[in-house]
């Protein structure tokens, strides 16, 4: 897959977020997005999953040279895009194996047994160091913040999307679950080539992953791109280098 | 002995004593059913035959074997531990005696005044009891079912109400719930009346030392439903858990009231209702939870949560409390109405679900809340069934075959 964003605008809540954004995500990559508060990274991730609070008012995304602009949500889903919450939603009485067994229904996932089903379930929660008790719970209902996003990247994994939008998968994490929310992104995009756009505020999680492109969001607009030296950069000095650049 | 004119007229004077009933803000949230306390004799009898192929088509479409098929004109029991009388067969002694040792019995004494079949269920010492009771009626059915659990005994009773499927009528059920010293006591109630029904439902339960009753009323059917409980954790280290759920479309109204009460130290009582509303129903959910002195080391809660499908749809949620006793007594009372919640769908339809479906699961995981608190799994998916149907075909007292596909299950 590869995921073009054309000089995209695009308003959130009526405002004027976004303001001409040009970014390119292939298969197999990992691309990292920086940028200090408010600077429109949230709202890139949400525009391109369709949120209903974002308006495209100029630009163009494309999957595959397809332009999916006026795509419903579920059908760019469908496209194999996937979207890591940052605030992920509980539904209480939801139980996790069946929506995540319905949603493979819905993105006509190769089907399986309800073992091997099972079986996989299990092995990425004991991957991702999950407390087995949590696959019988609701939906997030009652999680930690970190138990949250650990259960967002075994939804990736279970789901096996083509290119996903990760929207900051390191916040409320301490350092051990960093590294081991890290350790399954990495492996992941490399058993199933998937792409990456990875949202975060901070390079501690990028010490154990190694992203080839870093691209610097300010004020709605990319106003750095470049290679992981990016990173130290940005450690030493912030975010100050800002739009003039 | 009173005549039974004066047994009527006393207890009508004691529902509208109820705490509920003179409660000045429930006062202005109330609906009204239609309460004839004199039975009159059905227009329509529905024949035992008749009554027999309805709860066999009942039983072939939820797989329940019932244990006792009750109705105005006609009973047929399955197991010869219930005891199932008719008025004529009840002595009247005998009632007040029962049902008005407290004196201050007024749900009981409203309803004995009207009742036309008493059902009553007896366990035993150290024994477990699960029975599952089917109510089909043509045009009235007053029903009184008393479960009564000695020490140590666990009694599981469904209810399902399945009346009115071809016109109006009503059914009105008294439950009287007596749970002794570590007895157990699951009581799991479906109304799925007909469209044009009323229906009453008055649970008074009281739990003993180290006691537990649980009572979960789903109410789908029927025109106007009125529910009064009230469920006192009267013992020490007791527990009284009600969850009351109602699904209305078009313009169907329930006002769901209970009274929940803590009189012992380390008494607990929970309240939790619910209502999924659409087209121009109106739902008033109201709790009101008593917590009297003396009762230290209490947990007293009501939640109170809805939503709302159509613009039109109304729910009136009102918790209320009354602490007597502020020493280590936890006492939490909330309240919250919403439309679907735009976040979830989003989410829900980021992982490939379209909105028709998204919105499905979203309510259906609603629901699920509530009735997974059903221990019988067979009544839980039959409510489910139910509900997912109704929603579906907002058609009312409808009965779909049962489905355990839905995404509600563990699977």
């Amino acid at each position: 897959m590869i995921l073009e964003i054309k000089d995209l605008h695009a308003d959130a809540e009526q405002r004027n977020v976004l303001k001409g954004v040009n970014l390119t995500v292939k298969e197999g990559e990992l691309h990292v997005l920086m940028g200090p508060n408010g600077s429109g990274k949230t709202t890139l991730a949400k525009t391109i999953m369709g949120h209903p609070s974002t308006k495209i008012t100029k630009g163009e995304l494309l999957v595959d040279g397809k332009v999916i602009n006026d795509l419903p949500v579920n059908e760019r889903a469908k496209l194999g895009l996937f979207l890591e919450f940052q605030n992920p939603v509980e539904i209480e009485g939801l139980g996790l194996v069946s929506f995540l067994n319905t949603a493979r229904g819905a993105l006509n996932a190769q089907k399986i047994g309800y073992r091997e089903f099972m079986g996989e379930i299990k092995a990425n929660a004991e991957s991702l160091r999950l407390r087995e008790d949590l696959i019988g719970r609701s939906l997030n209902y009652g999680f930690s913040g970190g138990e949250k996003k650990k259960m967002e990247i075994l939804q990736m994994a279970m789901l096996k999307p083509k290119m996903a939008i990760l929207d900051e998968p390191d916040s409320g994490l301490d350092v051990d679950a960093v590294r081991i929310v890290a350790e399954n992104i990495n492996q992941f995009m490399k058993k199933t080539g998937a792409g990456a756009l990875i949202i975060t505020h901070y390079s501690r999680i990028l010490n154990y992953m190694n992203p080839q492109f870093i691209h610097v969001i300010s004020d709605g607009k990319i106003v750095r791109e470049g290679g992981k030296g990016l990173i130290e950069e940005i450690e030493r000095g912030g975010y100050g280098f800002g739009a003039e650049q | 002995m009173r005549s039974h004119k004066e047994f009527v007229e006393e207890a009508l004077r004691s529902y509208e004593e109820l705490p509920l009933e003179t409660n000045e803000i429930y006062k202005k949230y109330t609906v009204h059913v239609p309460l004839d306390p004199e039975p009159a004799q059905a227009d329509i009898n529905l024949a035992e035959k008749e009554m027999e192929e309805l709860s066999k088509e009942i039983s072939a479409k939820t797989r329940i074997k019932f244990d006792a098929v009750i109705s105005e004109h006609a009973v047929k029991s399955f197991n010869a531990r219930l005891r199932i009388m008719g008025k004529d067969d009840v002595d009247m002694v005998l009632l007040e005696g029962k049902m008005f040792k407290s004196g201050d019995d007024k749900l009981a004494a409203f309803a004995n005044a009207s009742s036309v079949r008493f059902v009553s269920i007896e366990g035993r010492e150290g024994e477990t009891m699960k029975l599952n009771l089917l109510f089909i009626g043509h045009r009235r059915l007053p029903v009184q079912v008393m479960i009564n659990a000695p020490k140590g005994a666990r009694i599981e009773v469904f209810e399902m109400f399945a009346s009115g499927r071809d016109g109006g009528g009503l059914v009105s059920a008294l439950h009287e719930v007596n749970a002794a010293e570590g007895a157990e006591v699951e009581l799991d109630a479906l109304h799925n009346e007909g469209e044009g029904f009323g229906v009453i439902n008055l649970c008074k339960a009281v739990a003993g030392n180290n006691s537990r009753i649980n009572a979960n009323f789903v109410y789908s059917g029927g025109q106007v439903t009125k529910t009064r409980s009230q469920m006192d954790s009267a013992g020490s280290n007791s527990v009284v858990d009600v969850c009351e759920f109602a699904l209305g479309s078009k313009d169907q109204k329930f006002d769901l009231g209970a009274h929940m009460a803590n009189t012992k130290p380390k008494s607990q009582a929970y309240l939790e209702s619910g209502a999924v509303l659409t087209g121009t129903s109106r739902c008033m959910l109201k709790g009101f939870a008593k917590v009297e002195n003396g009762t230290k080391g209490c947990v007293s809660r009501i939640t109170q949560r809805g939503i709302l499908l159509s613009k039109d749809a109304h729910i009136d949620a009102l918790p209320d409390m009354a602490i007597d006793y502020s020493n280590e007594v936890k006492a939490t009372h909330s309240a919250a109405t919403a439309p679907i919640d735009r976040e979830a769908l989003f989410y829900l339809e980021s992982r490939g679900l379209d909105e028709k479906a998204a919105r499905k699961t979203f309510i259906t995981a609603f629901m699920a809340k509530y009735i997974s608190k059903m221990s019988n799994g067979i009544a839980g998916e039959v409510a489910m069934s139910v509900m997912l149907d109704k929603l579906e075909s907002g058609s009312i007292g409808n009965l779909p075959e049962v489905s355990t596909s839905g995404v509600w299950t563990t699977w």
